[in-house]
């Protein structure tokens, strides 16, 4: 069985890999960080990445793929621990004022984000960014949540819906 | 700026609906009118046993009690307890005896007299949906019944955990009476509206 190694041989370092983005950027980052996309991790258990190959990701531009790995790189630690169970109090409060402060980001940047983690598979990053724009939209009125997320204006047709539903259920817009 | 946001794909539009807190209830209901494509989601079935799953500790939306009031008597009270949640609703006349999965049982008396001639009714406080119950069947341990006590059970709960229950399922009231010898007992089914005995 040829199972590939976790290093490379290299005096224990750990095995680095190289992504393209779509704007061809190459970013070398460790194996175990961009084993957080299980569509990477695929790719990396066969082999791929390594040497001056690189992982082409054509639907991600160097901006965001330098913010995803960012995230990646943060929380490869704990992920490696198999979700931390050990890691204490401190370990996870400091994650989680990362995550805080990752998120707290420009809404295309949120957008694009989203987009990757769900391109790439990466189900913490995913869920963190919808939960950021689930707290932007709580406690909005539906109007202002469509302002928020930059929708257009209403049509008269959709206008006059929310109007209906603002008088039928008041008690919620109180 | 373009809508970024609202170009996003449905299905991560859902993941985002599924985080909104479900304590508060009026948050969801705001959402379902925000756009066609967001009302889809939030009425669909299968993203409602998403929700169920994702919060897997039901919040507490607010509790039933009975008020005594000069005017009638007693008044069976629903009383929201979330933030920014369900309005007060109240049902003068009756008793609530006891709730599961959402719905209360109550009761009203027209008189002292035996259990057939109480009027029960199921109520689902959140939906804001009530249902008759007809007469307790005959029987002739009614007259001697001295305790009895009726419970409504959630019958389209297939899994223990009632997770997949939706409103508008059916359910099962069971009465139970006993007089100094003998107990009697009988199952109303919403399924085929009527009381079974034995």
């Amino acid at each position: 069985m040829a199972a590939p190694e976790s290093g490379d041989g290299n005096n224990g370092a750990a095995r680095m890999v190289t992504l393209i983005s779509s704007d061809n950027t190459r970013f070398e980052v460790e194996a175990a960080a961009a084993s957080l996309s299980q569509t990477l991790q695929l790719t990396i258990l066969d082999g791929g990445g390594g040497g001056g190959d690189g992982i082409p990701l054509p639907n991600v531009d160097s901006a965001t793929l330098s913010k995803v790995l960012e995230y990646c790189i943060k929380h490869a630690p704990a992920a490696a621990n198999g979700g931390a169970p050990n890691a204490t109090a401190v370990d996870r409060a400091e994650l989680e004022r990362f995550d805080n402060e990752f998120v707290n980001i420009d809404q295309s940047v949120l957008y694009s984000l989203i987009m990757a983690a769900h391109n790439l598979e990466i189900e913490g990053l995913q869920s963190l960014v919808a939960k950021k724009v689930a707290d932007m939209i709580k406690g909005k009125s539906p109007m202002e949540i469509r302002r928020t997320l930059g929708f257009p204006d209403p049509t008269p047709e959709e206008q006059a819906e929310m109007n209906a539903h603002m008088l039928e259920y008041g008690w919620a817009y109180e | 700026m373009v809508a970024l946001m609202q170009t996003l794909m449905e299905e991560l539009v859902e993941e985002i609906l599924l985080r909104l807190p479900p304590e508060d209830a009026a948050c969801l209901l705001r959402a379902s009118i925000v756009c066609k494509i967001w009302q889809r989601i939030l009425s669909d079935h299968a993203f409602h046993h998403r929700y169920r799953e994702f919060h897997r500790n039901p919040p507490m939306l607010g509790f039933i009690c009975n008020v005594e009031c000069a005017n009638h008597g007693i008044i069976a009270r629903f009383v929201p307890t979330a933030s920014s949640c369900l309005p007060h609703d109240d049902r003068p006349g009756w008793r609530a005896l006891n709730a599961r999965h959402g719905r209360v049982i109550l009761h009203r008396v027209p008189k002292q007299s035996s259990p057939r001639d109480n009027d029960f009714i199921v109520w689902d406080p959140i939906a804001g949906e009530h249902w008759e119950l007809p007469k307790l069947p005959l029987h002739p341990y009614y007259t001697s019944i001295a305790e009895w006590n009726v419970w409504v059970l959630c019958a389209t709960g297939a899994t223990w955990n009632h997770l997949h229950c939706h409103p508008g399922g059916h359910f099962l009231v069971v009465f139970v009476g006993k007089n100094s010898s003998k107990m009697f007992s009988c199952v109303y089914s919403s399924q085929s509206h009527a009381w079974n005995g034995t």
